[in-house]
């Protein structure tokens, strides 16, 4: 019999367990009313959520009959929600968006134009048209831009000094990326490689194809740049990866899928590689006992313009359904422009895109690492081309097949030319669709 | 578990088999102790020092990461054993139901609607979630529990379902009709001789709806967006985020913690499954 | 409490178990309809309610073109062609699938079993064995698992040093296309807990007497094992191997954190619920994504017919 007095004992264990749970955490069961305020969504690490969330408190106790709620959620997730709320028609009003969804998003009609609270609430003034145009879609202003991040090389400051190789300055071409990277190989007698290997991602891409004059896309409904140009980019990196210039296919791939302490100069395999400004001090460096340092990319020609340019790190833009428009509206301009939030949110994701934000950091004390930040940005503001607008809806689909073509060619099962033919066909296919 | 064997039992030397099991523990536990020695080190090394063990036991990583949301882990944890134990109850009750109906009782369409439980199963997940997210919606549930333990106390679990119809149908018909002849209905021998027998498999359903609903991130991301009823999954996942501040340290030391209830769980349920009815009636 | 337990002493030995799939069906009573249905009404609610609604609904999405953000349009099975022949990153990730569950579905649950006759034995601290193995299954498809793989895996993870060690030159694992795939066939095989506890509780189903009688006959483990255990067992590995297959061809998770969701390298991993999550969440493709579930729904259905069918021939139930 003891083990119907043992079930009975679990089953009572249980039920305690049933009861008291619930009622300690009860107000989960209650369906939440909706409330009358304003939903405020962002993505992000643990520390910028908790700013944000602070920020839209500190609004509401300002505003006593605009109710700001906040969720946050982690980046890789975040767009899994969005898309479900979206579908559902119960996405938050006021929402934290990257630059490779604001045209997908607003090309669906999922979001509002802020035109008409410009300049009366908006005060857009203080943006460089720079950031402001990438989030315009046919003419109308989608995002207000948050801060600023801009590709820049990073390169790995001990590695490079033990080995007595020069760092790079800014002024380099690609040729000498190449140079750099095979006598990394060399000096380091083979227990380095030169660089990472970014041939499948669409950022280095559209930096390369800059430099050169040409684009990643045009008019939002084609690809931007010729078969050649492509061929040109996987057949210096096919070079660099015999050269043991670029790390192999293998690590390559593994570095690929995204996570920081995977990165070849993180991991010390490889001193070269490119990083957002903004992600230097937001946790890059942290993840290695070396000195990381950041400059410009490189350039097509010495006399060339620099393919850099400051793009928004986010924007903050209006849900379509949003009932409250205007009062979604002013939460914005405070939160962008706001004295509050530049200070609350200081350099978390790169500097503020607003010059007032800017000033009033400028206006206080800065930390060391902020000033390394804030100087190169200027550095990057400088001599640079206009950014390309807003990427085109299927520009995900694009990355997928760029990602895929560029294994293909790195572990040989395909050559660049047929890789490059492969690639048009599908891309444009998707863009047509 | 100390007792005795039974006297039948081979006399083959017993560190056979515990070396046997060693080895293959071993293997089982590898990642464990990787992520409980990360757990006390400092960021920089937990990546780069292949030695899994931690040079110092330091428990920083466990302070800062308990508080390092607002609120605390306490309330997601609260959050977690609320929705968890729900659905426990209601998997146990309601599945437990359908699956006798299915395996002993005659009505019309039974292969059909057979085929449609297990039918639904079919489905992936992500094809049923923007459809179940409108469901939802429009009852105005979403932002509560109710989305995620609603569903187990009506028998959406098609798996628990399928698999105590199997156990059930282990069990003799003799015994049912037996117990007619005592003048025992259907719901009486449902509760006085089904029910009793499927002990092991009710212990697995706990077992199994435990740690799944536990460790089920996807749904509650979705369902519950305030930090108040945030759940321990789902803040994991803060920790590490592709393009910000990652804390290594503080999600391996959180995700460790988090182990802990699911393997008492299954530590105290375990024992269940493999006494339970063995020591009951069979023995004879 | 315990009279049907009592009754369970004197268990039919094996001689005699019917090779017969399907219940045998009583004489059907009038009052059965009404009885089935009071035990049947959770689940018809949530048929009615939960269930059947988005599964309709994400079948009529299969033949729209629907990007979650407008309302959807009508193409016909516009989807369903273009995913035979117009699509070659969907070929890639059926062939991928059918790869993993023939692996996959017979290795862990071979596993799964032999674990399971291992552990279910009277020993000191075998309550630790079974938790321990339990391990693997507890970390679920969390962030560690992603972290802890590429440990064991990548180019420098504890297989390259253990290969080091008898002069191999690894490589990683994790991420060349020829290998990736294997590496979560075993990270799936290493979370065998799941069938191998179902495994246990069936065992336990399994009467000592029939043991006892073996052992008087002079039986030994392997004819125990083929006329006892096994025949007994049949329900329960049928419900493994149907649930398993299920599991497998809706694989997403290991994939989806060990390769950062790209089913990389080179489409290698791309599982195809994978691709399908890319398609309606990352492309925005709803439409053609719920074609893809549809699909292998069809796929899935085919295979379970198939296993019923074969179960008259191997599934023994004890209920007669």
């Amino acid at each position: 019999m003891s083990s119907t007095f043992s079930r009975r004992r679990l089953l009572q264990a249980g039920a305690v367990l049933g009861v008291a749970a619930p009622v300690l955490a009860a107000c989960g069961f209650a369906p939440r009313q909706q409330s009358d305020g304003i939903r405020f969504s962002s993505y992000g690490d643990q520390k910028k959520l908790g700013l944000r969330g602070q920020l839209a408190d500190l609004y509401t106790q300002g505003h006593p009959d605009v109710k700001v709620t906040f969720e946050g959620s982690a980046t890789a997730e975040y767009w899994d929600k969005l898309a479900t709320q979206m579908a559902g028609g119960n996405a938050p009003d006021v929402i934290n968006i990257d630059i490779a969804r604001i045209g997908q998003y607003s090309a669906g009609g999922a979001l509002a134009p802020v035109d008409e609270f410009i300049p009366a609430m908006i005060k857009t003034e203080f943006f460089d048209e720079n950031l402001l145009v990438q989030g315009r879609v046919d003419g109308k202003q989608y995002g207000v831009p948050v801060a600023m991040s801009t590709y820049s090389m990073a390169y790995d400051v001990t590695a490079l000094d033990s080995i007595g190789v020069a760092h790079p300055d800014g002024t380099w071409t690609w040729e000498d990326y190449a140079a750099l990277c095979n006598e990394i190989r060399r000096a380091s007698g083979n227990t380095l490689y030169g660089s990472e290997d970014p041939s499948g991602d669409p950022q280095s891409l559209e930096i390369f194809l800059r430099s050169k004059g040409e684009a990643l896309y045009r008019d939002r409904t084609d690809l931007g740049f010729t078969e050649d140009s492509l061929a040109e980019w996987f057949e210096y990196w096919a070079a660099l990866r015999s050269s043991g210039g670029v790390i192999p296919a293998d690590i390559a791939a593994q570095s690929q899928y995204g996570d920081w302490p995977t990165m070849p100069i993180v991991k010390k395999i490889a001193p070269l590689g490119h990083i957002y400004t903004a992600n230097l001090q937001g946790g890059m460096q942290s993840l290695t006992d070396h000195t990381i340092d950041i400059t410009l990319p490189p350039r097509y020609t010495k006399d060339g313009k620099a393919p850099q340019f400051p793009a928004p790190s986010s924007y903050l833009s209006l849900n379509a359904r949003c009932t409250r428009k205007a009062d979604a509206a002013d939460f914005i301009n405070w939160f962008a422009n706001g004295e509050e939030a530049a200070h609350t949110l200081r350099l978390i994701s790169g500097p503020p895109a607003s010059s007032a934000a800017r000033d009033v950091l400028l206006a206080g004390q800065l930390e060391p690492s902020e000033k390394q930040v804030l100087d190169y940005t200027n550095l990057a503001l400088e001599n640079t081309l206009p950014p390309p607008p807003p990427a085109p809806p299927s520009s995900t689909a694009v990355a997928d097949l760029l990602l895929k073509t560029s294994q293909d060619i790195a572990f040989g099962s395909t050559s660049v030319q047929d890789g490059v033919r492969t690639f048009f066909t599908d891309a444009r296919k998707s863009l047509a669709a | 578990m100390t007792t005795a064997a039974p006297p039948r039992s081979r006399r083959r030397p017993r560190w056979h088999v515990h070396l046997a099991l060693l080895a293959g523990a071993v293997v089982m536990v590898y990642p464990l102790v990787w992520m409980v020695g990360g757990s006390f080190k400092p960021e920089s090394e937990i990546f780069s020092a292949l030695n899994p063990l931690p040079s110092s036991l330091d428990p920083r990583n466990y302070v800062t990461g308990w508080t390092a949301t607002d609120p605390s882990f306490t309330q997601f944890y609260l959050n977690s054993f609320a929705i968890t134990a729900t659905c426990v109850v209601g998997n146990v009750v309601a599945c437990s139901l359908t699956a006798y109906a299915f395996a002993r009782l005659e009505f019309r369409f039974k292969k059909v609607w057979f085929a449609i439980m297990l039918g639904s199963v079919m489905l992936p997940a992500h094809a049923l979630l923007i459809p179940q997210y409108v469901v939802f919606f429009n009852l105005g549930w979403v932002n509560s529990f109710l989305p995620l333990v609603v569903p187990k106390f009506l028998a959406t679990d098609a798996f628990f379902i399928f698999l105590m119809v199997q156990f059930i149908r282990t069990i003799p018909r003799t015994l049912d009709e037996a117990a007619m002849i005592d003048g025992c209905g259907k719901i009486r021998i449902f509760t006085r001789i089904i029910l009793p027998l499927l002990g092991p498999v009710l212990i697995t359903t706990v077992i199994f709806t435990f740690i799944w609903t536990y460790n089920d991130f996807f749904s509650q991301l979705i369902y519950l967006s305030y930090p108040e009823t945030e759940t321990v999954p789902v803040a994991l996942r803060r920790f590490v985020d592709a393009t910000g501040d990652s804390s290594y340290g503080q999600l391996l030391a959180m995700s460790v913690l988090s182990l802990v209830p699911t393997f008492v769980v299954f530590l105290i349920a375990q024992k269940r499954i493999v006494e339970g009815i063995a020591t009951t009636g069979l023995k004879g | 409490m315990t009279t049907g337990t009592e009754l369970t002493g004197r268990l039919a030995p094996p001689a005699g178990p019917t090779p017969d799939g399907a219940a045998v069906e009583p004489p059907r009573c009038k009052r059965g309809d009404r009885v089935a249905y009071l035990f049947l009404a959770p689940w018809f609610v949530g048929l009615a309610l939960l269930t059947a609604g988005p599964l309709i609904g994400s079948l009529y999405l299969s033949f729209t073109n629907f990007n979650l953000l407008q309302a959807p349009t009508w193409v016909g099975f516009a989807n369903y062609v273009r995913m035979f022949t117009d699509d070659p990153r969907y070929l890639q990730s059926v062939k991928v699938t059918f790869v993993y569950v023939l692996l996959t579905v017979p290795l862990q649950l071979g596993f799964a079993l032999a674990v399971a006759m291992l552990l279910n034995r009277r020993l000191r601290g075998i309550a630790w064995y079974r938790s321990v193995y339990y391990i693997p299954s507890l970390l679920g498809g969390s962030v560690a698992i992603a972290v802890i793989w590429s440990q064991i895996f990548d180019d420098d993870g504890v297989l390259n040093v253990f290969l080091a060690f008898f002069g191999i030159a690894g490589r990683s694992w994790i991420s060349s296309p020829d290998t990736a795939l294997y590496t979560l066939v075993l990270l799936n095989i290493w979370q065998f807990g799941s069938p191998m506890v179902i495994f246990l509780a069936g065992l336990k189903q399994v009467p000592q007497e029939l043991y006892d009688a073996a052992a008087v006959d002079g039986a030994g483990a392997w004819r125990k094992f083929r006329s006892i255990t096994f025949p007994m067992l049949t329900p329960i590995i049928f419900f493994n191997v149907v649930l398993q297959i299920i599991q497998a061809f809706q694989a997403f998770t290991p994939a989806y954190v060990v390769s950062g969701g790209t089913g990389g390298p080179s489409d290698s991993t791309l599982f195809y619920t994978l691709y399908l999550y890319q398609q309606g969440f990352t492309n925005l493709n709803m439409g053609y994504a719920s074609a893809m579930a549809w699909v292998l729904l069809l796929i899935i259905a085919t295979f379970t017919l198939i296993n019923f069918g074969l179960a008259r021939r191997w599934v023994y139930y004890e209920e007669k």
